[in-house]
């Protein structure tokens, strides 16, 4: 396992909190990459570190504790066993330092949950592909940092001027403005609108009258905003549960992706939903997406017969049912009963369940999708087709082919910056044509965004007018003095992405796994506004989109990379990914 | 046929509807932006040079290999060679023997 931080975490570049660990998935076989905001990355790089390799399994519980340049493995038994808020409290009190920053588990991660997160604070997940199993399987409960040595900047008065160039570049942006009132649920109140959003595993892209769970309704609860090292934006809420069984609990978010999770999927207009399951999966340690595809996949199953209360032990997993979603979270963390079999994820619990459970899966590459339909979205069903990880929304998601932006936007966004591309720009999101470099220019973008450890807030992800490659190539070089063309860190993000796409073949991936699950082709959106409704992916357009795309790469037409390609990346001779 | 209607109907919703315009940001003014950017000479342009008889930055940034089998901790530059470092700029400039993770989501530094 591989913990990181970016090349300026620490440093003097806004928003550069974001750590990255990285093995072979326990959820897909593919893989593994969890990217976590907070605290963590700076403390890590003010520590001495930059990056850590750890191998083998520890005997018993432990900690590893890296203090100025010092590295320790300590014994966890007091914390082993204690969620997410809890474990870090512990530890903190252990080390008579309330500074120190910890990469934690749960009990998700503890239990081997293949979808267990690592996390830092009360919400920063790094999330997906179930890191935190991983360090489950070492005995290892946590990382904990506290730095107070410096990183020497190359150009520190040139370095603190541009970054305030940056900050006012992110945050006189609406879309920027917009997140430190709302977080990222903000976007909800569109796509719900419109009929992007899954609902009821699939069977529907609307949740009819939802605005019990709009951004609005977080004014009832929230007692401010959050945000991670060197970020203005802010863009996490901190709140209180008010009433029910889990009233006066506080914690942090929730996500678009929660209000999806415990929201839309379960088919709950409840904003109590939500912010329970959110608090649930912080504390255990859980990916909120994996959790609530999950559930939500065995919502549907129950409606339709192939699990029975038998197999619930009497909970009533009916679509709508939120205490019956909220005590599945307690069963999949705990790995009780059903509980037990969803913590495998989907291709294992299928097969588990078999009765043609597996049909009903939304999931690329064994892993479940963000709760959004794309199946008005060809380009954003290719991102999550394609995306190293499996279906997955932070690798190559051209999220501004939404807005349907005026032809000279796309062109300043996607042509010529900073390689050139020839070919068409369409800005109608129901299209096909030239989706292709949309998706590949992304990938290209938020690998470098990774290699940083910039947030994806702060790159070309939600805000079109956000800092990219030319922006990147001058922090890094005024913050470390290391000379970087724009076209060279494109140059470095595409050695990167072949890196992780000669990892999946490597471990046996295919074309055939580039590709959807049946209904996206099969069942056309049932709701929505027109420009969303009576849409199904286009079996034959796909194909052709996906060969673009593999051509636009340079990789063979089974998605190989090309000898060619990898000598002129340099990586022909790396050992790592040769068979 | 009410209820395919009924987010948009919602009295809270039914002015903004499909509205895009929080994510719609600065389309009216990225280009006039862009060109401003431009003007101010924002991107490399500004880069200030080298001074003069100043050495390159050296960056003294460590890797950590943990075995939690043996408990044992072996510390390392993560440039073994700065020369080829700045050469090639990128992942595949360190050690061979580092593992193949470290390289993906690492710019060399």
């Amino acid at each position: 396992m591989i913990v990181s931080a970016g090349i300026v975490a620490g440093c003097l570049a806004s928003a550069s909190a974001r750590s990255h660990v990285m093995a072979k998935s326990p959820l897909t076989g593919a893989l593994g990459s969890a990217n976590m905001g907070g605290f963590f990355a700076p403390e890590l790089a003010w520590a001495g570190f930059h990056h850590l390799v750890i191998k083998g399994k520890a005997s018993r519980p432990v900690y590893i504790f890296i203090n100025d340049g010092r590295i320790e493995i300590r014994d966890a038994s007091k914390v082993w066993g204690a969620g997410v808020y809890d474990s870090q409290e512990i530890l903190r009190q252990e080390l008579g330092d309330p500074e120190v920053q910890c990469m934690v588990i749960g009990p998700a991660g503890e239990n081997l949950v293949r979808f267990a997160n690592v996390m830092n604070g009360h919400k920063n997940a790094g999330g997906r592909t179930g890191m935190g199993a991983v360090m489950g399987s070492k005995n290892l409960k946590a990382i904990v940092a506290r730095g107070t040595m410096d990183l020497e900047i190359a150009y520190p008065k040139e370095a603190l001027e541009y970054n305030k160039e940056l900050i006012d570049m992110v945050i006189s942006s609406k879309v920027s403005q917009t997140m430190q009132r709302w977080g990222t649920m903000f976007i909800y109140g569109v796509t719900n609108t419109t009929g992007l959003i899954r609902n009821r595993n699939f069977q529907q892209n609307q949740l009819f009258g939802g605005e019990d769970i709009e951004c609005e309704n977080m004014d009832k609860v929230s007692i401010g905003m959050a945000g991670c090292f060197g970020c203005q934006v802010h863009c996490r809420h901190r709140y209180i549960i008010k009433g029910g069984p889990y009233d006066g609990v506080y914690t942090e978010g929730p996500e678009y992706t929660s209000q999806g999770a415990f929201g839309t999927e379960p088919d709950i207009n409840d904003m109590e939903s939500v912010l329970v399951g959110n608090h649930l999966v912080n504390d255990y340690g859980l990916d909120t997406l994996e959790t609530g595809s999950m559930i939500a996949w065995a919502m549907e199953l129950y409606e339709k017969g192939i699990l029975t209360d038998k197999d619930t032990e009497g909970i009533k997993l009916n679509f709508g049912n939120k205490e019956a979603l909220w005590e599945m979270i307690h069963k999949i963390a705990r790995r009780e009963g059903l509980g037990d079999i969803l913590a495998e994820g989907p291709l294992r619990a299928a097969k588990k369940i078999g009765k043609g459970s597996e049909k009903y899966l939304i999931h690329v590459k064994g892993m479940s999708n963000l709760h959004s339909d794309e199946r008005p979205t060809p380009s954003l069903a290719l991102n999550i087709a394609t995306a190293t990880r499996g279906a997955d929304h932070l690798r190559s998601r051209p999220a501004i082919d939404l807005y349907n932006l005026p032809i000279e936007v796309l062109d300043k966004v996607y042509r010529n910056n900073p390689v050139p591309y020839e070919g068409p720009l369409v800005n109608n999101y129901n299209s096909y044509v030239g989706k292709a470099w949309m998706v590949l220019w992304q990938e290209m973008l938020y690998m470098a965004v990774d290699c940083t450890g910039l947030c994806k807030y702060h790159t070309i992800f939600l805000g079109v007018n956000h800092p990219a490659f030319k922006e990147f190539a001058r922090f890094i070089y005024l913050n470390t003095g290391l000379e970087f063309t724009p076209e060279e860190i494109w140059e470095v993000a595409n050695r990167a992405y072949t890196l992780e796409r000669m990892f999946n073949i490597r471990e046996g991936f295919t074309r055939k796994d580039d590709w959807l699950v049946d209904r996206y082709f099969d069942e056309p959106t049932p709701l929505g506004l027109p420009v969303a409704r009576g849409k199904a992916i286009d079996r034959k357009k796909f194909k052709e989109m996906l060969d673009e795309y593999y051509q636009l790469h340079e990789w063979d037409e089974n998605g190989v990379p090309t000898p060619e390609l990898l000598k002129k990346l340099g990586i022909d001779k790396e050992p790592s990914h040769q068979l | 046929m009410s209820r395919l209607f009924c987010p948009v109907q919602a009295p809270a919703h039914r002015d903004r509807a499909g509205d895009l315009s929080p994510l719609r940001d600065g389309v009216e003014d990225i280009l006039a932006l862009s060109a401003h950017r431009e003007d101010k000479g924002a991107g490399l342009g500004e880069v200030p040079q080298v001074k003069e008889g100043r050495e390159r930055m050296p960056l003294k940034r460590k890797i950590a290999y943990i075995d939690l089998s043996k408990g044992e901790v072996e510390v390392r530059p993560i440039h073994r060679d700065e020369e080829e470092v700045h050469r090639r700029k990128g992942p595949g400039c360190v050690s061979p023997l580092q593992p193949l993770s470290a390289k993906m989501r690492s710019v060399g530094a």
